[in-house]
């Protein structure tokens, strides 16, 4: 018998709709690509940096096509239910916990290109804690909301966040110059590659979806359809690619320089030296969708979790990692340079196995699934 | 026997019993007037009735003195069918129910040698006329509100749609009030599964009395700590016609002018009665300027704080140099300052609200004049933060629904901004949205049709779409028969 009292909320269907997966992708996608990735892919591409983007987005978006290929597959089951058909109950859950030590370490960067992001452009001599205390109890009650909630966002912010970019693109184009593009591939196709690999977490935001798998609602009519996550997928990879073009295009050989383009791309404009920076508006909008990105990571990480033991609250596996989250926040603090350098060459293999071998390999776990449960 | 049947509440045949009953029952009160009598053949009666709630002509002239000239039989069977010409007359013989009629307003007669009585419809007030109501005020449209009257709010939505399918339930709320409250929809289009959760939840209030509407929508918002109303309200027939035409459904009290109306989306904030009788273009321009007023009035002062605390570089060069001109000498910090304004202009609106009118001149005064003035020359506030209040308050008052909200909320976002500048303004509306965004109402998403996205509805969300264009009811919320206007596809021009 429930004591829920009568006039408490009844638990929201936690599903989310393909379309708002779609919106979600394009919203927090391109902004947290275009904060400290640009000079990290500079540093080896150099101007073929908006190459290695361009790789590394349609690796990504091959991987989307293969996730949804399984939830057209297997759409209601979890990620937990398909690791479980191949690897058994306990390498389930071992897998769910690296997923959910990875979605964490990849929330990290995210929220660290913020806190610098506002520091140096902001407030410059800001204490860390204190300011991150609130944006933590902020960041834990969006994820905690669950998918629902995080799918409304998209359908709020996504147009928001277009007229953004849109006004980012029409600011800083008079800027740009695209022979600083070129020679293409004057050293092969080498340092594109390393740019990728070097920066793998950067990449992979699509291993998202794998925290929405089940939840996704599917109208009997257009079951086989997953072409609004793909668009969604692909207008957002193709934004970031767009603005990473642009920003080389404008800084030059001096993008490795740039710690946060998003910012300063349009400070050139002929406009905003009369009217003053309201090219601000659109900055402050596209913060709201990288502060998103790290609430979707931070609610993949509790979901997972979530799975782990298979309980029914999103409450606690969210305050858990939250504050695991916080607390991997408070050890590395400002030392980015040494996290860089564990994140490029211990985290990279693991993360080109949970955020590509394995989201790859779904569409067959989804088959065998499909076999066994629906035998 | 006698004394064990009034127990169980059923009438005796024996008049000074009955009597003595109901005079035990209303504890001697001296507004219940009893009115003997005897009847043309000379059989005793009496007429029971509450004295200020009943028509006193109709007792006198149609019951009383019609009764003494023609009451040639005793029987209340043949009293109801030959003598009585009340529109509404019931026979009932269960003492509670005529204890009952008679605290509503109804009379009871009481005839000796019968063990039933009659139950006629006298009911009678004074009700304010029908005005239009001072907040939901149009130029165009009609004019027509809602009174205290139950019936004359029933009436005002029966002639807005003379339709079998208009449903009135009723119900009884309050322990001492006996509140009369009624439940309205559309039959052929609302959804079941509504009606039944309103009345499930109508039939377990247990409260001394419903004095006003808002007691009821207590009952029925989901999160009744929230400050975010969750049950719409009206005052006007032509508005809960148009609602009930969507599939909602409205809930009348008795002594109250404000209709309740269910589910209930955020988005009717700020739609007016008005933009359905005006062109489609001027319906959009108003709502973007009461959306624009929504958020200038939360966000203005708070960004005006952030930017002079933190990030002076967000203002225009020109306007910084004008700023900080005038900003000189001021003793208090921005987010104070700010703060102080608030609080000024908090107070003077609350008393404006409450005072006399024939004050209302004075404190105009005192208010604008006297402390705006006074308070820049001396050197306390400055004029900007004067204006941005101004700027603020004005914009509060183009959502008059929502004003309650939007004032504390923009207290909380000034806090942040002086806090923590524009990241503590973005956080708070981050917090906000999510929170607007987990809101449901009846199934319904509060803030349906942006979130989620529902197209269809977008035709009469921001931009306003012609009414020949909407043909379908809303699909935010549930209802049936979706289908409310066949358009001729032949000779459409917009």
């Amino acid at each position: 018998m429930s004591n829920r009292p009568e006039n408490a909320i009844k638990p929201m269907q936690q599903t989310v709709y393909k379309r708002q997966l779609g919106f979600l992708f394009f919203v927090i996608l391109p902004a947290a690509k275009l904060l400290l990735l640009p000079s990290l892919l500079a540093f080896h591409a150099e101007r073929n940096a908006a190459l290695s983007m361009l790789v590394g987005g349609l690796a990504d978006l091959l991987v989307l096509f293969l996730v949804c290929l399984a939830i057209r597959i297997a759409p209601e089951a979890n990620l937990g239910d398909l690791l479980q058909t191949v690897f058994g109950k306990v390498g389930a859950r071992i897998f769910l916990g690296l997923y959910c030590l990875y979605f964490l370490l990849k929330a990290y960067p995210v929220i660290f290109e913020q806190k610098s992001m506002l520091n140096q452009t902001l407030y410059h001599q800001l204490p860390f804690l204190p300011t991150f205390i609130p944006y933590f109890i902020v960041l834990i009650y969006t994820a905690c909301k669950g998918a629902r909630v995080l799918g409304r966002n998209a359908d709020l912010y996504w147009f928001f966040v277009a007229c953004a970019f849109g006004l980012l693109l029409v600011l800083s184009i008079e800027s740009a110059d695209f022979s600083n593009l070129l020679p293409v591939l004057y050293d092969g196709p080498g340092p594109v590659l390393k740019g990728i690999w070097a920066n793998l977490t950067w990449f992979g935001d699509f291993a998202a979806l794998l925290a929405f798998l089940g939840k996704i609602r599917f109208a009997p009519q257009d079951k086989k359809k997953i072409w609004p996550i793909l668009t969604g997928g692909a207008a957002a990879v193709g934004t970031a690619v767009l603005f990473m073009v642009l920003t080389v295009a404008v800084f030059g050989p001096t993008v490795v320089k740039q710690a946060f383009a998003l910012t300063r791309i349009s400070k050139y404009s002929a406009f905003l030296s009369n009217s003053g920076r309201f090219d601000w508006l659109a900055i402050i909008l596209l913060m709201i969708g990288i502060f998103l990105n790290s609430s979707v990571m931070l609610y993949a990480a509790a979901e997972s979790l979530r799975q782990i033991y298979g309980g029914k609250s999103s409450l606690l596996p969210t305050l858990i990692c939250g504050a695991a989250l916080f607390a991997l926040l408070v050890v590395i603090g400002d030392n980015f340079t040494n996290a860089y350098e564990i994140y490029s060459r211990f985290l990279t293999p693991a993360a080109a196995v949970l955020q590509i071998a394995l989201p790859a390999c779904t569409p067959l776990l989804a088959l065998r699934y499909r076999r066994k449960h629906h035998a | 026997m006698n004394k064990a049947e009034q127990k169980t509440g059923r009438m005796s045949s024996d008049l000074e019993q009955n009597i003595g009953y109901l005079e035990t029952f209303f504890h001697g009160n001296f507004d219940i007037k009893f009115r003997n009598f005897k009847l043309a053949c000379g059989t005793k009666a009496c007429a029971v009735f509450l004295d200020g709630m009943t028509d006193r002509i109709e007792i006198d002239e149609y019951i009383v003195m019609a009764l003494q000239r023609e009451g040639q039989k005793d029987d209340v069977n043949s009293i109801l069918e030959q003598i009585l010409n009340s529109a509404e007359a019931e026979i009932q013989s269960d003492m509670e129910e005529l204890c009952h009629g008679v605290l509503n307003g109804d009379t009871v007669l009481l005839v000796d040698g019968q063990d039933q009585g009659l139950l006629l419809g006298t009911r009678k007030w004074g009700t304010r006329g029908i005005l239009e109501p001072p907040t939901s005020a149009v130029l165009k449209g009609p004019r027509e509100g809602f009174n205290e009257d139950l019936k004359t709010n029933m009436t005002l939505i029966r002639r807005k749609l003379r339709s079998k399918a208009l449903v009135f339930q009723s119900f009884e709320v309050g322990k001492y009030s006996n509140t009369a409250v009624c439940l309205c929809y559309l039959d052929d289009i609302v959804d079941k599964k509504i009606v039944k959760q309103v009345t499930d939840k109508l039939q377990k209030i247990e409260i001394d009395g419903i004095l006003d509407s808002s007691y009821i929508a207590k009952f029925l918002e989901i999160r009744t700590h929230s400050i975010f109303k969750q049950v719409g309200t009206a005052e006007k027939p032509d508005i809960v016609a148009a609602k009930l035409l969507e599939g909602r459904i409205a809930l009348i009290v008795d002594g109250s002018p404000i209709v309740l109306t269910l589910p209930f989306l955020l988005l009717e904030d700020l739609q007016s009665p008005e933009d359905y009788y005006e062109r489609r273009f001027r319906s959009t321009f108003a709502r973007i300027i009461r959306f624009l007023g929504i958020i200038m009035s939360v966000l203005v002062p708070a960004l005006y704080v952030s930017a002079q605390v933190y990030n002076l570089g967000m203002i225009p060069l020109r306007f910084t140099v004008t700023i900080l001109n005038s900003i000189k000498g001021i003793p208090l910090s921005p987010a104070l300052e700010m703060f102080f304004v608030v609080l000024i202009f908090e107070i003077l609106n609350e008393a404006s609200v409450r005072m006399p009118k024939y004050v209302g001149m004075a404190l105009s005064i005192v208010g604008a004049l006297v402390l705006g003035e006074t308070a820049v020359s001396a050197g306390i506030v400055s004029t900007p933060a004067l204006m941005i209040m101004a700027i603020s308050a004005i914009s509060l008052y183009t959502v008059p629904e929502l004003q309650n909200a939007l004032s504390i909320l923009r207290l909380a976002f000034l806090l942040l901004a002086g806090v923590m500048g524009v990241y503590g303004v973005l956080l708070g509306v981050i917090f906000t949205l999510n929170y607007l965004l987990s809101l449901e109402s009846y199934g319904t998403p509060y803030f349906a049709p942006f979130a989620p996205l529902v197209p269809q509805d977008m035709k009469d969300s921001v931009v306003k779409q012609e009414l020949t264009d909407m043909t379908t009811r809303p699909k935010s919320f549930r209802n049936r028969n979706s289908i409310r206007l066949k358009a001729e596809k032949d000779g459409k021009s917009h």
